[in-house]
């Protein structure tokens, strides 16, 4: 044979079977949920379900559908309106479900995510980063990305690829998946105190994900009445054997760093958040969820409404507490850095990957130079609230203690 | 749920009750009627009252001349009914039907029929409609009425021989609708022929909120007593043989038919469809003395045209299934001619009435049509999960005179994809139920 037409021979050959191995590569969750790629997800529905969808966006119906993601098509997915305030019929929030119609199918090792639709953030990028400091201070949080939606082959708008706190989440995040896995629902303004043995009215709270068919709500109604009714002196015992009082800090401290009002001390009770109980144990983790209101007000108290909920009242009056919960929030400001700090850095790379996508999104309820205004009063919070953050820490100290 | 015995017993009392005052009110005794209805035949043309007259027989009647005849109707039905397992709310008794109406006939060529079902909000008027008899073999008729397709479907609720219809026959069988039909009997009676359009497909495929899922259809049905034109033995001079079908159009947006139990627990749910709606049918039934044997096999197929999600043509549904029964009135009646208990209970005769068993074995299925691939459940799939119905009922009947009826039913009945079922959540469910019937 010809050298040289061997040579050529051999590079065909070469580049098929790069491109037979690109082209078989299993995706990975990682890629799926990589933040630093603006993503393109289309779906297809019929369009009488489509219309039916957005005309009954305020029901959790589940209508079939094809998603399809880097020229990867999964069909007979399940596709819902979801969300709570934010549910919308012209721009719907929207979950994807795998395993709907088909048992056990899944996608990139997920069995549902989220489209996130930004109806609440004109930012588009709350989420994004919220989620992105909880990972960062080492919380369990879910993965977010960025990515333009497609139905039926029109562009619908800019949403965020959300992680489901489901199974494929825990046993990432945890380590086992097993265990009970709550969604805590909103119904009053409500923190933490015992109601009494109604495990009826706890059900509706605590919404089972797992072990649906056995959910245990009583545990949690113990729990309650246990952060509740025992005595100060046992508290820090009794109490640390069902949730890691240090870690619950640490989420808080993220949580009013963020200048989050709709979380665990939300001004209105609590709200947005998972709690799992491990298995064969009666621990707790608390997993943050929806956090699309934060980052706006750089003079949100650290303490904001620490006083209000019955768990993180009781553990703030031990000092040992108080004294970690300051510690964390000084450590979370300084994880989060002020100008040109990592949030900063975090920012910046967002607002320039989602900018031209959210000029495009016709379906956005706010205008484009609402966004970019919104955008720099987010990057004013990120790079005036560890000064803020300081001067209230300033202020305790000189003062008496939480 | 398990059914009281002294609530039975006293619904039971109440019902039979009835039953023999009703005979009492009535000018002469039902058991007299049919010795003496010849020579009252002969009489009756002599007899014949002028003007406005009341006639109290079989029923009520108010007659003018021969120009008019109202016939008032009054039809009860109560179930004792337990399930397990027990939907949620689930009544120990339901009085399932109260319903009164008119027949009759005016002017010699018309004839009419309408029934109004009480205490009902939405669709009231059951039947409703007038035929034009003058021409035999092209009779006409227009109202509301049953679209010609399936006996079980078409039989009358007070005259069926099991508590619930038969599961092609509530769930493929269209029932009643607002349409024109055609009919009567052709070539020397050897057959009769019913063919109608009707506004949609029946009210059996309208969805739980009382919309439609079928357009306009036509519907046709021809039916025939072999024994009128074959040497038949003249124990088949009872058999009928019957095929029917319709035809219609399933506009966008509309869903197809569903599986339900007898107990209205959905084992398969509605699917999007659009394009056409055939039905086909065939039927055969014979009664030999005090026995009976009825058979039905139906098929409905639904076209599932640019259903899928991006709007391309899906295989049709189909929905497919029959029956099989069979009665022997033990006490020895003649099943052919209707009902008459030899000994029936009445205020001038204490006896037994008619006693009867029935059993019946039934299926229906639902999945696409020459399915390939995986088979899901998902509404647009190409390939639909089928789910199917297999039941069988054990009946006992009890004919206490002509308008007093008492049905027990035991349906077994097994779900191939029980998963999908609402409530049952097993594949194997036992319904028991108990009917107390007054029909005058």
């Amino acid at each position: 044979m010809n050298p040289r037409r061997g040579i050529v021979l051999g590079l065909v050959v070469l580049a098929m079977a790069t491109w037979l191995a690109q082209a078989g590569r299993t995706q990975t969750p990682e890629e799926f949920f990589d933040d630093l790629v603006l993503h393109e997800v289309r779906l297809y529905l019929h369009p009488v379900d489509w219309r039916k969808l957005q005309e009954n966006f305020e029901d959790n119906t589940y209508y079939p559908g094809e998603f399809v993601w880097r020229g990867r098509s999964v069909v007979n997915v399940g596709i819902r309106s979801r969300g709570g305030g934010s549910r919308s019929d012209f721009k719907p929030g929207l979950k994807i479900d795998f395993k709907r119609y088909i048992a056990g199918q899944r996608f990139v090792g997920e069995t549902s995510f989220v489209l996130d639709n930004h109806i609440q953030d004109a930012t588009f990028m709350r989420e994004r980063l919220t989620m992105a400091l909880f990972r960062r201070a080492g919380i369990p949080a879910p993965r977010t990305a960025f990515a333009k939606v497609f139905i039926n082959d029109s562009y619908w708008g800019l949403y965020s690829i959300v992680e489901e706190i489901e199974k494929p989440f825990l046993k990432r995040s945890l380590g086992e998946d097993i265990g009970w896995l709550y969604e805590y629902n909103w119904l009053t303004d409500y923190n933490f105190e015992f109601l009494g043995f109604d495990d009826e009215l706890y059900g509706l709270m605590w919404d089972p994900k797992t072990r649906e068919n056995n959910a245990d709500v009583r545990t949690i109604l113990e729990f309650i009445q246990m952060v509740n009714e025992v005595p100060d002196e046992e508290f820090l015992e009794r109490v640390g054997e069902h949730l890691d009082l240090e870690s619950l800090m640490r989420y808080l401290a993220v949580e009013n760093y963020v200048s989050e009002w709709d979380g665990i001390v939300g001004s209105s009770g609590m709200n947005n958040f998972y709690l799992y109980r491990y298995n064969n144990t009666k621990r707790f983790q608390l997993i943050p969820w929806d956090k699309d209101v934060g980052l706006t007000n750089f003079d949100h108290s650290i303490l904001f409404n620490l006083d209000r909920n019955v768990l993180t009242r009781r553990a703030m009056q031990f000092p040992e507490l108080a004294r970690k919960y300051l510690d964390e929030v000084q450590q979370i400001a300084e994880l989060a850095g002020g100008p040109d700090g990592w949030l900063q850095g975090e920012f910046e790379f967002a607002y320039r990957q989602i900018r031209q996508a959210v000029f495009e999104d016709r379906n956005k309820p706010l205008t484009n130079s609402f966004f970019d205004h919104s955008a720099e009063a987010m990057r004013e919070f990120i790079q005036y609230r560890p000064t803020a953050i300081g001067e209230q820490m300033d202020e305790l100290s000189n003062g008496p203690r939480p | 749920m398990q059914i009281k015995t002294s609530q039975l017993i006293l619904a039971s009392g109440v019902v039979t009750a009835l039953g023999l005052c009703a005979p009492a009110l009535l000018s002469q005794p039902a058991a007299q009627e049919q010795k003496t209805e010849s020579k009252k035949k002969k009489k009756k043309k002599k007899e014949e009252p002028k003007g406005w007259y009341f006639q109290s027989k079989n029923r009520q009647s108010l007659r003018y001349n021969d120009q008019l005849r109202i016939d008032f109707r009054v039809k009860l039905q109560g179930d004792f009914q337990s399930v397990d397992p027990s939907p949620e709310d689930h009544p120990l008794f339901d009085f399932r039907r109260k319903r009164v109406g008119v027949e009759g006939e005016f002017l010699r060529d018309f004839e009419y029929e309408f029934e109004w079902e009480m205490g009902v909000e939405r669709n009231a008027l059951r039947d409703g409609f007038v035929n034009w008899r003058r021409i035999r073999w092209l009779q006409v008729q227009g109202g509301k009425f049953r679209l010609p397709f399936g006996r079980d479907t078409l039989t009358g609720m007070a005259n069926l021989d099991f508590v619930f219809r038969s599961r092609i026959g509530f769930m493929i069988g269209p029932g009643r609708d607002i349409g024109l039909m055609l009919h009567g009997p052709v070539w020397d009676r050897k057959f009769r022929y019913e063919a109608g359009v009707f506004r949609h497909d029946g009210e059996n495929a309208f969805t739980g909120d009382d919309k439609p899922t079928g357009g306009t259809t036509l519907a046709a049905r021809i039916r025939t007593e072999p024994e009128r034109y074959l040497p038949l033995p003249k124990i088949l001079e009872t058999l009928e043989l019957a095929a029917a079908s319709t035809h219609g159009e399933v506009p966008e947006g509309r869903h197809s038919l569903r599986g339900r139990t007898t107990f209205r627990d959905n084992y398969f749910p509605r699917v999007d469809v659009k394009g056409d709606r055939v039905r086909l049918g065939v039927e055969a039934n014979w009664k030999p003395g005090p026995f009976s044997l009825q058979a039905e096999a139906m098929q409905v197929r639904d076209q599932r045209r640019q259903q899928s999600f991006r709007q391309t043509d899906l295989p049709d549904l189909v929905g497919r299934g029959w029956y099989l029964f069979g009665t022997w009135l033990v006490t020895g009646e003649e099943k052919a001619a209707g009902v008459r208990p030899k000994k029936p209970l009445t205020f001038h005769q204490l006896g037994w009435g008619a006693w009867e068993v029935a059993l019946r074995n039934e299926l229906l299925r639902y999945g696409s049509r020459n399915p390939t691939g995986l088979a899901l459940a998902s509404p647009r799939a190409v390939n639909l999960l089928s789910s199917s119905n297999r039941a069988w009922t054990f009946g006992l009947n009890w004919y206490g005179n002509r308008q007093v009826k008492i049905q027990g039913n035991f349906v077994r009945e097994k779900i191939e994809d029980f998963n999908r079922s609402d409530l049952s959540a097993r594949p194997i469910f036992w319904t028991k139920v108990v009917r107390l019937q007054f029909v005058m």
